[in-house]
């Protein structure tokens, strides 16, 4: 096997595949990316561990198509001190090595027996869904922030993810305290939502991975759910995630009605300024960690604020509002992780009271967008 | 009475009606259903009972039943135990000098009797008949003549009905069961000549036959296989104090002080004096970390002692403090150092700095808990899930009580000898320089070298704060949008049950959802991105373990400790400047003198002149 390509190429791949590899699995076989050339010029670069398995793919001067597999990580901290434009990599005669040639470089690395590497599962020809990239990127956003991170309610590590037959796209994420319930409506949908009709739960790693290495240039996204297994599909690359084998709670209930005279328009940038002012002189180890918020309607104001042993701060902003005066506590890193994904400068909130979980709204999300973001206040 | 009534409008100091004066009697005397059995039980024994029962429903707070075959009381006798300081055992105060009996005080029944519906059902032996008495939360006493066998029998039902403040103050039900079984334990040990049956909702959990000797009594207390590696130890004689009693081999040692028992002149006493005999002795066998298991008593004449120091009569004040210190400590050291069952390893000694021997009466600091064990530790199943029919006696061995905190109990900072000693500001004032490995925060002082562990540092200001949240200023709660439904063993969730309202002092909101799931429905808000399933599991293995042997403040304290580490900074964040800034902030404001169970040290001190020394600049 040997096959020439572009160092910034290669490394392009590389750093895809590693981090995949270098992984959670201790099996040494998975640390090991297998690489493959084609006789048609394309060079695959594949990493699993189990959960998530990668495959890119790069075209290549393909001197002698063939497979090899190198641990990942070594081989990337290799090309990346390479100075030369391009990279030839070829196999030793015996099978048992790796060279790499990049100019002034010259490395050779054991390989592992690439028939060792386990199947991998590959996207359809044809998948049966195919979404914008960038609508699906805008909800991933704002719905992986809501994601639980601990591993005792394993239903809720990952994001419920839903496309109905209209078209309608949807994520609901949640860590038990807060919840974002992301959706948007795909223009001229047609296709088979198969699984996704009822929803699967996708992990936050396998989220945080695919939005990693994801192409934004790409403009759409294949999405096949196979078996335990839902596999994306963007340019070269393929990533395919275990799926989290749980229900979803019943997040319908927590959803408050819609009422819209308890809804006040304010600005995000000055909400997100503030709170993170708040966020800020409460930092960490500080047991009061509360941002206030209190609706005014006298003086159509949305008043911020925070107290602590030795500071006490509040800032008035603009609100469009007309309903009862309501006050509430939160924990401030929800409005700071929140706010800065989404878009426009203007918001609506929706105060019940203290103790009633509280709506935050996009007020013109992107075409067909549609957000809603619960938190729930803290009782002192 | 009408004495006290305002009769001259000028007059304002009154003599308290007596049931006022009874139940602030019972403050002291009745701190919980443990201590008022205590009472209850010392008058058996010194009534001379042979056998004592005891009978607990509900923790005691239902009903606690003493029945003896003491000597019993006459009418006139049991009418007058009623009254305050009415005793058969003390006739002039020089009597007070030279206490042999157990009790001594004469307020026990009525303080008792102010705070609670009692019955006393009594017969002298070689009466015909006996007597009724009855009393309700103080109030005069209704007699009536009745048929019972000779003996006492006290019955005490719904304890503090009538001071709600004090019921309030109780744990629950387990941990009552829990400090009245180690009450009659340790009352027991001193008496092996009577024979103690404890049924507690309709379980026999204690049944010791009387027996010969001490021996006897210890082997039923530690049971197989603990007791084959107790051993008597030899008589130490120091003018006119003698001590003696039972050591165990170094490789019994506890995580808790809670086996290091002592007795004075058969009364169980606390005392760290005594303990930290105990562990002088044992210097170099157990390991700093963790307790010997003894059971050790005192003889000294009763007038050189003072019993009366205490109203619970569970500490004691020695005339010659020094001489029962080296007493114990002779009876221990020399058992040891003739032991063919002490193996003397040669590591000993070396593996740790050799400090002289104190020659007074040290008080030896009491080391902080070694590492958790394992969740094994659900083994010692709380007393409310105890399967066998008697009281297993290889789990008694983990009870007992601890000593109270020492005032001047070193906190876990190993502050160097020359370090600042004005602790606020301290760390605000430090100049911070960089943090190593993302775990070690390094900053500079005038002319030293601040070393802070971010995660212990961390960990410490979080129990701070839930400490405080436990005693007294409630932490803001953070309520779940959608409740999480946590499964437990059903061991878990027997702890756990019996303590919701312990975790809901500190902010957690927790519903039993059937079987052994529960639903949480809030949380305390510094905890708000902790593991909860984790942490309650850790908090209610912490409790399982320490809730059997320390004392309740011990013991939660103990908890707290462990749940903070869950609400922590790890080593490996990487903090911002801002963050460090307001670490070091908080850390001004820890009392690190005070006891923190599970602490390592927080941070150290190097100085410019050690800096200079290694360098070979000095
Ligand atoms: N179980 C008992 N058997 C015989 N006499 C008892 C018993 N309990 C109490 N008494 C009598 O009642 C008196 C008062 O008891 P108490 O209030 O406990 O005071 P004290 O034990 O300090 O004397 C005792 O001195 C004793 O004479
Ligand atoms: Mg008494």
């Amino acid at each position: 096997m040997e096959f020439v390509l572009d160092t910034p190429a290669l490394l392009r791949e590389l750093f895809k595949v590693k981090a995949v590899a270098s992984g959670k699995s201790t099996l040494p076989i998975l640390q090991h990316t297998l690489i493959e050339a084609l006789e048609d010029g394309t060079v695959t670069f594949a990493a699993t561990d189990n959960e998530l398995t990668l495959i890119s793919s790069a075209t290549a001067n393909v001197v002698t198509p063939g497979r090899i597999a190198v641990r990942a990580s070594d081989f990337f901290d290799m090309v990346k001190s390479a100075s030369a434009p391009t990279v030839r990599i070829s196999k030793s005669s015996d099978g048992g090595w790796v060279n790499l040639d990049a100019g002034a470089i010259k490395a050779r690395f054991a390989s592992a027996d690439p028939l060792e590497y386990p199947a991998l599962v590959r996207l359809p020809e044809k998948p049966s869904i195919v979404i914008p990239t960038a609508q699906f990127t805008r909800v991933m956003d704002r719905a992986i922030i809501s994601v639980s991170t601990d591993d005792g309610r394993p239903n809720l590590t990952g994001a419920l993810t839903k496309l109905s037959a209209d078209g309608t796209f949807t994520m609901v994420a949640t860590d038990g305290h807060r919840l974002s319930h992301v959706s948007t409506k795909i223009a001229n949908f047609e296709g088979d939502p198969g699984a996704l009709a009822t929803g699967v739960i996708i992990p936050k790693r396998g989220l945080a991975e695919l939005r990693r290495t994801i192409d934004s240039t790409e403009p759409e996204l294949g999405i096949e759910v196979s078996g335990s297994n839902v596999i994306f599909g963007y340019g070269a690359t393929q990533l395919s995630i275990r799926l989290i084998d749980a229900s979803f709670p019943d997040f319908n209930r927590v959803i408050p009605a819609e009422k819209p005279e308890r809804r006040a328009e304010v600005s995000r940038t000055e909400l997100l300024q503030y709170a993170r002012i708040a966020n800020m002189k409460v930092g960490s180890g500080n047991e009061k960690k509360m941002v206030r918020l209190e609706l005014d309607p006298q003086n159509s104001a949305l008043i911020i604020s925070s107290n602590t042993k030795d500071c006490e701060f509040s800032a008035t902003v603009d609100a469009v509002y007309s309903g009862k005066s309501v006050k509430a506590g939160y924990n401030p890193s929800y409005f700071t992780e929140l706010l800065p994904v989404l878009p426009g400068d203007k918001l609506f909130v929706e105060m019940i009271d203290a103790l009633s979980p509280t709506i935050i709204r996009e007020t013109e999300g992107e075409d067909g967008d549609d957000s809603l973001f619960i938190v729930m206040p803290m009782r002192l | 009475m009408t004495s006290h009534a305002p009769a001259d409008p000028a007059r304002r100091v009154f003599r308290m009606p007596e049931d006022l004066a009874n139940q602030i009697a019972a403050g002291e005397v009745v701190e919980r259903p443990a201590s008022a059995l205590k009472e209850l039980i010392e008058n058996a024994i010194d009534a001379g009972a042979t056998h004592i029962k005891v009978d607990i429903e509900e923790g005691g707070l239902r009903l606690l039943r003493v029945t003896d075959d003491g000597s019993g009381m006459s009418e006139a006798d049991a009418i007058a135990a009623m009254e305050r300081h009415a005793t058969s055992k003390l006739r002039s105060a020089d009597d007070l000098f030279r206490i042999s009996t157990l009790g001594f005080r004469g307020e026990a029944l009525p303080s008792i009797a102010s705070v609670s519906r009692f019955e006393m059902v009594t017969k002298l032996h070689g009466a015909l008949e006996g007597i009724r008495l009855r009393v309700e939360g103080g109030g005069q006493p209704v007699v009536e003549p009745a048929g019972c066998p000779a003996g006492t029998q006290i019955t005490i039902r719904d304890l503090f009905f009538n001071t709600p403040a004090r019921l309030k103050f109780l744990k629950t039900r387990g941990t009552e069961v829990k400090h009245c079984i180690e009450a009659v334990q340790h009352l027991a040990l001193a008496r092996p000549e009577v024979g103690f049956t404890v049924v507690s909702e309709g379980r026999t959990v204690l049944d010791w036959p009387a027996v010969a000797d001490r021996a006897g009594r210890i082997f039923s207390y530690f049971g197989r296989p603990d007791a084959d590696q107790i051993h008597p130890t030899e008589v130490a004689v120091l003018g006119p104090v003698s001590a003696s009693g039972f050591i165990g081999e170094p490789s019994l040692s506890r995580r808790t002080s809670a086996q290091v028992i002592t007795f004075v002149n058969g009364r169980y006493v606390r005392d760290r004096l005594l303990a930290s005999a105990v562990r002088v002795a044992y210097q170099h066998l157990v390991d700093r970390a963790r307790y010997p298991v003894s059971v050790l008593y005192l003889e000294l004449p009763y007038d050189a002692v003072d019993v009366n120091a205490h109203p619970m009569k569970t500490e004691v004040r020695f005339h010659q403090p020094d001489e029962a210190f080296r007493a114990i400590r002779r009876a221990v050291s020399n058992t040891l150092a003739a032991a063919p069952w002490v193996r003397r390893a040669p590591s000993f000694g070396t593996t740790q700095p050799t400090t002289p021997e104190p020659t007074g009466p040290v008080a030896q600091p009491l080391d902080f808990a070694p590492a958790l064990s394992s969740l094994s530790a659900f083994d010692l199943a709380p007393l409310t899930h105890q399967p066998a029919r008697t009281y297993r006696l290889d789990r008694g061995s983990e009870r007992g009580l601890s000593f109270a905190p020492a005032p001047e109990r070193p906190g876990p900072v190993s502050r160097p000898a020359d370090a600042p000693t004005h602790a606020r500001g301290f760390f605000s004032a430090l100049h911070y320089l960089a943090a190593f490995k993302a775990t070690y925060l390094l900053a500079a002082d005038g002319d030293g070298l601040v070393i802070v562990d971010q995660h212990a540092a961390h960990e410490r200001i979080t129990f701070e704060a839930l400490r405080l949240s436990w005693k007294r200023e409630r932490l803001p709660q953070q309520p779940m949008l959608i409740p999480a439904i946590l499964t437990f063993s059903a061991v878990q969730s027997a702890v756990l049950e019996a303590h919701l309202d312990f975790f809901e002092a500190l902010g957690f909101e927790l519903e039993p959802f059937g079987g052994n799931d529960f639903a949480l429905k809030a949380v305390p808000a510094i905890f708000l991105k902790a593991r909860h399933h984790k942490l309650l599991q850790d908090a209610i293995e912490e409790l399982a373990e320490t809730g059997q042997s320390a004392r309740v403040e011990e013991a939660f304290e103990a908890v707290l400790s462990r749940m903070a580490c869950h609400g922590s900074v790890r080593a490996g964040d990487n903090l911002s400047h801002d963050e460090v800034r307001r670490l070091f902030a908080d850390l001004d404001a820890v009392d690190f003198g005070a006891n923190c169970p599970h602490g390592r040290p927080v941070w150290f001190r190097m100085t410019l002149a050690e800096l200079e020394t290694r360098f070979g600049r000095r």
